[in-house]
């Protein structure tokens, strides 16, 4: 050790300068920083999911739309609201990478007078008897609940855009851009205020989200830690020491994730917090060691000497064990998080590094007289008796909080994994609003695609098939009263059947020549652009049945998916796939959540492993493993009392909790086993504290500010994240300092 | 040489044609047949290459003030005996009857604007109706233009009904032959919607017929042909074969 600080001391200034290079070097790749936020990233192109939504694309063109709604408290069947129709129906039609508008206007109304036959825009223009359209239209199932409302005083125009293009995100960014320009543009003009969501919005906010947090609240957060350290160093220095060492570190990471040709998605946005989070605990001991032994009258090669001597197995310790817990995310076979495992995993080893080449190296440029003034806020160094307290009030202390968590530990048993990709944004966001806004009154705004299978070409005209969708219909309907909304091309046949033969006596033709005929018809009268080739495919096998639902949770979609697909297999002779977007942010979130806890688990089994490794004591193995599960179980805890889901930022945090409260633990016990060798406990006690309590106080108050920042995000999966790893870490820090003595001294101390 | 240069510009101006004779010619070239009597093959494919097939019977009857036709649905089965009458208007919304044998009935199909698609191809009604130069507007002179080795007239032309599902069309006319080989159709927002090629003609008795379409939606993807597997011109139809009693 020593000769490595004599070969730090001698090439410091070629070192910095070299460390400087290489990440000014490879940070020129960031200049490429991109940003996804499509459901594509969290699928293998080759799996199951993603082959059959593709297929469905090709067959029935995409399920990409927005939504935009609005509401006229007078009713929209007057000439204003009806010419906002007309006007955005036409405007939204020109926008690039639009495929097809619907709206109330441009309806195909089928209308038959003796043998004339007309399908046609419901309105051409608002000069028309629109109390008479208004009549037609409170009756007619297919327009009501979907284009308005009950009284008529709301509407949505459904903007579906190109499959060909759905799939690029910078289309949907495009469209996005454009409806809230024409939004904005028609809010001045009318006084209306227009909503927009629909799947497409959905994808599009995501990655404005991820962009906003990434470029406005990771900056922010560091300049709070920039902030901080200046506040309780009050000196250059110790705020260059840890600041190098994140920013240096994320850089790297960050660079090597663009150059690997990853970009920067919803999840891996949070790369730069875990990166700062390890990184500040590393150089945090480091320095504040060193600051320790600067008081002591010693030369300050030997305060660097001592400090890293001291430190360099905690520091290589908890890092080991946080680039193993993250390394179990990189075998996920979903890619955003196998890249945040191994991002995090290689961060973790990199601030390492950087703690123990750049912070000596630092250090050591500084003379023999350079005075570091103690820190102002919570001095450690020198405190004495907390041992003798501990003891005193170990049993108070551990029943206490033993009390505690079980009371706490209650709530886990309320406690639900669930969430929904509508519940991810605030409810200041656009797409948030909108989508509850259309859904209180119109329609539900999460759409499921049901591929049914006649099984067998020119199937889908057979009216048994027909009859079939009828039947399941009526029962889904009964089940599940989420569902707001159904169409079909049964629709229009049995629309087509009721107007051109007076003499039905069924809701639906009986004969398929009847159905291929009436459909012949209607495409022949339909205009260029509202073909039926989204309804059903070529062969004339599959239908599409579309299913608008109010939002519901994620264990609700795939329990309402299963049921759709069983009801057809036990009851028909056909076949039901739900496909479709929503469907598969389900499937997305169900097997995210999975992995995230899969991973955990794993994380605290190889913990376990590690803390024994490390400290070689296998009768003291639960005293290292609780203070850091207990956090974990105290905050789901709380989540289960508030009735608050698990979501996916939850689930990230407890790696992060998990991460610290380990690292804290380590610091812990390696200062106490190098100090009970020689001393009592309760000196041993107080040992830790001055060696290491600042240190581990100081690092659980600046990430405590750090994440905070994340509480203001709109997406609130960072938000969740932000409350959880802050209250989680203040949680293991308590535990750590108070609980963790108490027990060593009821349990080890008093022999 | 400036005389020369001269003659030869004023020479090509002669012989420069506006946009609208090169089509009123190219159309002469197709002209003539009186009546006709084809059977043709449609064939659809999606964006995957799944295919589906159907089958029609067309009569005609070439007229001076729109063409008359009589298409008889032959497959798929359940079109059998389904019947379209059209009587063409030009610059204007054709008269379309259809014959539904489910219902045993006849119902004109009133629509405003027909311009969807046909049997649930790529194509769309007018883009396989009559092709008269008199349902469109043209501005301007013939382009000539070269296209892997062959010389084109290159016209725009613009539908006159204001409820063609097109804003406009650019089409490719083979020089020598005056054939129409190649179009590009765009949608009423402008964007390119299909393009279409004429594939093959043959001449029956001095008319050249077009003996195959390919039509590809560049939207969507996909894609639909039309082929004419037996095709008889001077057939001697009668009006009253295509009227709307004959069509029951």
């Amino acid at each position: 050790m020593r000769r490595y600080i004599e070969f730090l001391d001698q090439h410091k200034t070629k070192l910095l300068i070299l460390i400087t290079m290489l990440v000014v070097l490879l940070s020129i790749s960031l200049k490429d920083l991109a940003f996804e936020g499509s459901y594509r990233i969290w699928f293998d192109p080759s799996s199951k999911i993603m082959k059959d939504y593709d297929k469905f694309r090709s067959t029935f063109s995409g399920d990409d739309t927005f939504i935009v709604a609005f509401e006229d408290k007078e009713g929209i069947f007057r000439e204003k609201p009806i010419t906002t129709i007309l006007e955005l129906t036409q405007k939204f039609k020109m926008i690039d990478g639009v495929q097809k508008v619907n709206s109330l206007t441009n309806y195909q109304q089928i209308r038959s007078e003796d043998d004339d036959v007309m399908v046609e825009d419901f309105i051409y223009d608002s000069k028309e008897d629109l109390k008479a359209k208004k009549q037609i239209a409170t009756h007619d199932k297919l327009i009501l609940h979907q284009l308005i409302n009950d009284d008529a005083t709301a509407t949505m125009i459904a903007v579906k855009l190109a499959s060909s293009v759905g799939a690029d995100e910078e289309v949907n960014l495009y469209v996005m851009k454009q409806l809230e320009q024409i939004r904005d543009e028609y809010e001045a003009k009318t006084g209306y205020t227009f909503y927009i969501s629909g799947l497409s919005a959905i994808t599009a906010s995501l990655v404005n989200v991820a962009v906003h947090d990434a470029l406005v609240l990771i900056p922010l957060a560091v300049v709070i830690v920039v902030v901080l350290l200046f506040l309780l160093f009050r000196d250059p220095i110790g705020v260059a020491v840890p600041a190098v060492v994140i920013v240096f570190t994320f850089l790297l990471v960050l660079s090597m994730q663009m150059l690997l040709g990853h970009k920067l998605n919803n999840f891996t946005v949070n790369i730069p917090s875990f990166i700062a989070a390890i990184a500040i605990a590393d150089s945090m001991h480091l320095f504040l060691a060193w600051v320790y032994y600067k008081t002591k009258k010693i030369t300050n090669k030997e305060a660097v000497y001592l400090a890293l001597k001291n430190n360099f197995m905690p520091i290589a310790m908890t890092s080991i064990t946080t680039a193993i817990g993250f390394a179990t995310l990189s075998i996920s076979a979903i890619e955003p998080i196998a890249t945040l495992g191994i991002a995090i995993t290689a961060g973790a080893l990199i601030a390492f590094l950087l703690s123990i080449s750049l912070v000596p190296a630092i250090l050591l440029i500084l003379n023999d007289e350079y005075k570091i003034k103690p820190i102002k806020f919570l001095n450690l160094i020198h405190s004495k008796g907390y041992g003798a307290f501990i003891v005193r009030h170990d049993k108070q202390i551990v029943l206490g909080f033993t009390f505690v968590m079980l009371v706490i530990g209650y709530g886990l048993t309320n406690l639900k994994v669930d969430s929904n990709s509508i519940k991810y944004f605030d409810k200041t966001t656009t797409v948030r609003s909108g989508s509850e806004f259309v859904e209180e009154k119109l329609s539900g705004s999460m759409i499921y695609e049901i591929i049914l299978d006649s099984t067998k070409k020119e199937g889908a005209k057979s009216p048994a098939f027909l009859n079939k969708i009828v039947e399941f219909e009526k029962v889904l309907l009964e089940r599940y009263p989420n569902i707001t909304f159904t169409t079909s091309l049964k629709d229009i046949v049995e629309r087509m059947h009721k107007v051109l033969d007076k003499n039905a006596t069924t809701a639906l033709p009986n004969s398929k020549n009847a159905v291929a005929q009436y459909l012949l018809l209607y495409s022949m009268s339909l205009p260029q652009g509202m073909e039926l080739n989204d309804k059903i495919d070529t062969q004339e096998r599959y239908l599409r049945l579309s299913i608008n639902s109010n939002i519901q949770d994620t264990s609700k979609d795939l329990e309402m998916i299963d049921w759709i697909d069983n009801w057809w297999e036990k009851n028909t002779d056909y076949l039901a796939t739900v496909q479709g977007q929503t469907s598969i942010f389900a499937y997305m979130q169900s097997s995210v959540m999975d992995t995230l806890l899969l991973s955990i688990s794993a994380t605290l089994v190889l913990v376990v492993f590690a803390m024994f490794f490390i400290f070689k004591n296998i009768k003291m193995l639960w005293i290292f493993i609780l203070p850091n599960i207990a956090p974990i179980l105290l905050v789901g805890g709380v989540m289960g009392y508030l009735g608050r889901s698990v979501d996916i930022g939850v689930a990230i945090s407890a790696s992060v909790i998990l991460g610290i409260a380990v690292d804290d633990t380590i610091h812990f016990f390696s200062k106490y086993f190098q100090a009970i060798k020689t001393m009592s406990f309760e000196e041993s006690i107080d040992y830790v504290i001055s060696h290491s309590g600042n240190a581990m106080i100081l690092t659980t108050l600046i990430l405590s500010f750090t994440f905070s920042v994340f509480a203001v995000s709109s997406f609130v999966p960072n938000v969740n994240f932000a409350i959880v790893t802050v209250v989680a870490l203040n949680i293991a820090l308590l535990l750590d300092l108070v609980l963790l003595p108490a027990l060593l001294s009821l349990f080890y101390g008093k022999k | 040489m400036k005389k020369l240069l001269l003659l030869t510009t004023l020479t090509a101006s002669l012989f420069a044609m506006s946009s609208e004779e090169v089509a009123k010619k190219s159309y002469d070239v197709v002209s003539g047949y009186k009546s006709s009597l084809s059977k043709t093959t449609m064939i659809l494919k999606n964006a995957q290459g799944v295919e589906n097939v159907r089958k029609l019977e067309i009569k005609k009857i070439e007229g001076a003030d729109g063409d008359k036709s009589l298409l008889n649905f032959l497959y798929p089965d359940d079109l059998k005996d389904t019947k379209l009458l059209s009587y063409e208007v030009i610059g204007g919304d054709d008269k379309q009857w259809l014959y539904l044998p489910s219902l045993k009935r006849i119902k004109r199909i009133s629509s405003r604007n027909k311009s969807g698609s046909f049997m649930a191809s790529e194509f769309s009604y007018e883009d396989i109706s009559s092709q008269n130069y008199k349902n469109y507007s043209y501005t301007g002179e013939a382009q000539e233009v070269t296209k892997d080795g062959v010389n084109y007239y290159k016209i725009t032309r613009t539908p006159i009904d204001a409820n063609s599902g097109y804003s406009k069309q650019v089409i490719w006319i083979e020089k020598p032959t005056l054939l129409v080989k190649y179009g590009e159709y765009y949608d009423k927002q402008n964007r390119l919607l299909k393009k279409i090629n004429f594939t093959a003609y043959k001449e029956i008795d001095g008319i050249q017929r077009v003996v195959k379409i390919v039509i590809e939606n560049v939207q969507n993807k996909k894609s639909s042909s039309l082929e004419w597997d037996e095709d008889a011109i001077n057939a001697n139809i009668s009006a009253s074969q295509l009227s709307k009693r004959a069509l029951k």
